[in-house]
C-alpha cells in the first residue's frame, strides 16, 4: 500500500463556474470540528462528563508562495463576498485534477484571516484561512477545473519593503532601513449567526469586524548613518513616532534598486499606530527591534 | 491562463474594465514599471492594483500581476 502523499490533497476555488487550485500551495490543513455541550446532570453518579455535538463547523488553511495576486486577496477578505471551495484528491499526472474522492467535500467559507511574510533573501508567503459558513456536502462528481498555469516564477522579500511617514498626511517616502523581515496580517471577525431558524447542525457565520497589523523586523544601526545613507526610518524616529502616539502612513510597495529602496508598484497603503517596539539585543549577536503597527481605519489596495 | 490570452490583455484599450488580472511580463524591473505606468494611463478611470512582483526561476523574466476594477 502506498499512502497519499500531500500533494494530492487541495484546496479548490471556485472562479465562474470553474475551479482552480490555490497556485504554488506548500501546505493545507481542513479542521472539521463537532462543537460540544455537556450532557451530564446530577442524576448521573460517576464523575464523568457526557458531551452532545451540538453544532458543527469547519475551517481551511492553505499556505502558499504566490504572492502575485496579494491585491487580489486584500480585496477579497474586505469584500465579505464567501468562496466557495472543495477539498480534493487531485491526479498525481497533474497535480491539479480532481477526483471526487470520498471524503472530498464542498461548501462555503469567508476568507477571514490572511498573512503575508517578505522576508529578507527568502520565498514570500502567503497563509489563508476559511472558515465555513453553513453546511458541507460531499462532492460525488469531479468539479470542472480550470488548470493553472506553473510559471516558476517567486518572490523575494527583500523587493517588498514598508514605507513609513512621520505623519498621517504625506505619501510616505522613507523605507524602514536595514529590514530583515515584513508581515503583513488581515483578519475579519466572524459571529456565529445560527438561530433556530437554521436547518441542520452547521454553524452560519456572519463577518463583523475588520481589522489589520504590520510587524517589521529590522537591525538597529546608527540613526546617523541610515539617515545619511538610505533616508529611512530607524529604531529612534520610531520611538519618535510611538511616543507621538497619532497615526502615521504607510505604504508597502514593491522595490528595487540601490540598496533596494527605490518605490515601484504600491500593494497597500493606509494609515498606523506603533502600538508594540520591542529591542532585542542578545549577547554576540545583531541588536534588532520588532514594530507592530496596527491599522487605522481600512487599508487602501494599491496607492 | 494561455500565453494568447495574456498578451490580449495587456494590449487592451478603452474605457470598458479589461478582462483581469492582467499580467505583465518583462526583463527589467524598469521595463516592468514602464509597462505598469502604461497600463495606468490606458484605464484612466478604472483603479489598478498590482500585487507583488515575481522572478522566474527559468528565465529570469519579472511578473507582475494586476488587477484592474
Amino acid at each position: 500500500m502506498t499512502s497519499l502523499k500531500g500533494q494530492n490533497i487541495r484546496i479548490l476555488l471556485q472562479e465562474g463556474t470553474k475551479f482552480k487550485v490555490v497556485g504554488k500551495s506548500t501546505n493545507c490543513t481542513v479542521t472539521l470540528t463537532g462543537n460540544t455541550d455537556d450532557a451530564s446532570t446530577k442524576d448521573d453518579v460517576a464523575l464523568a462528563s457526557k458531551p452532545e455535538i451540538t453544532s458543527k463547523s469547519w475551517s481551511v488553511q492553505v499556505e502558499s508562495l504566490d504572492v502575485t495576486d496579494t491585491a487580489a486577496v486584500l480585496n477579497a477578505i474586505k469584500n465579505l463576498t464567501p468562496f466557495t471551495l472543495i477539498w480534493d484528491e487531485t491526479a498525481t499526472a497533474d497535480n491539479q485534477t480532481a477526483q471526487a474522492a470520498a471524503y472530498s467535500r464542498k461548501g462555503q467559507a469567508y476568507l477571514n484571516d490572511v498573512t503575508f511574510q517578505w522576508e529578507d533573501r527568502a520565498n514570500s508567503t502567503k497563509q489563508l484561512q476559511f472558515t465555513g459558513s453553513g453546511a458541507l456536502e460531499k462532492v460525488s462528481t469531479a468539479p470542472e477545473m480550470e488548470i493553472v498555469t506553473v510559471d516558476g516564477a517567486y518572490t523575494k522579500g527583500q523587493y517588498v519593503r514598508l514605507f513609513l511617514g512621520s505623519d498621517n498626511s504625506a505619501v510616505p517616502a522613507k523605507i524602514v532601513a536595514a529590514a530583515k523581515s515584513l508581515s503583513l496580517h488581515v483578519s475579519m471577525s466572524l459571529e456565529d449567526a445560527t438561530t433556530k431558524d437554521t436547518t441542520g447542525d452547521w454553524q452560519v457565520q456572519e463577518p463583523t469586524a475588520l481589522s489589520y497589523d504590520i510587524s517589521s523586523n529590522a537591525l538597529v544601526s546608527s540613526g546617523d548613518t541610515i539617515t545619511s545613507t538610505v533616508q529611512g526610518q530607524d529604531f529612534a524616529s520610531i520611538e519618535d513616532i510611538y511616543e507621538a502616539g497619532t497615526p502615521v502612513r504607510f505604504q508597502i510597495a514593491n522595490v528595487s534598486g540601490a540598496n533596494n529602496r527605490t518605490k515601484g508598484a504600491i500593494i497597500c497603503s493606509g494609515s498606523v499606530v506603533v502600538t508594540q517596539l520591542t529591542l532585542n539585543a542578545p549577547n554576540r549577536q545583531n541588536a534588532t527591534y520588532d514594530t507592530q503597527l496596527t491599522g487605522y481605519g481600512i487599508y487602501q489596495v494599491g496607492a | 491562463m494561455s500565453k494568447e490570452k495574456e498578451q490580449k490583455q495587456q494590449v487592451a484599450t478603452g474605457t470598458a474594465a479589461p478582462e483581469t488580472p492582467v499580467i505583465l511580463r518583462a526583463k527589467s524591473r524598469e521595463e516592468l514599471d514602464t509597462q505598469f505606468q502604461e497600463l495606468k494611463a490606458k484605464h484612466d478611470g478604472h483603479t489598478l492594483t498590482a500585487g507583488a512582483v515575481a522572478r522566474s526561476k527559468d528565465d529570469g523574466t519579472y511578473i507582475l500581476r494586476v488587477d484592474i476594477n
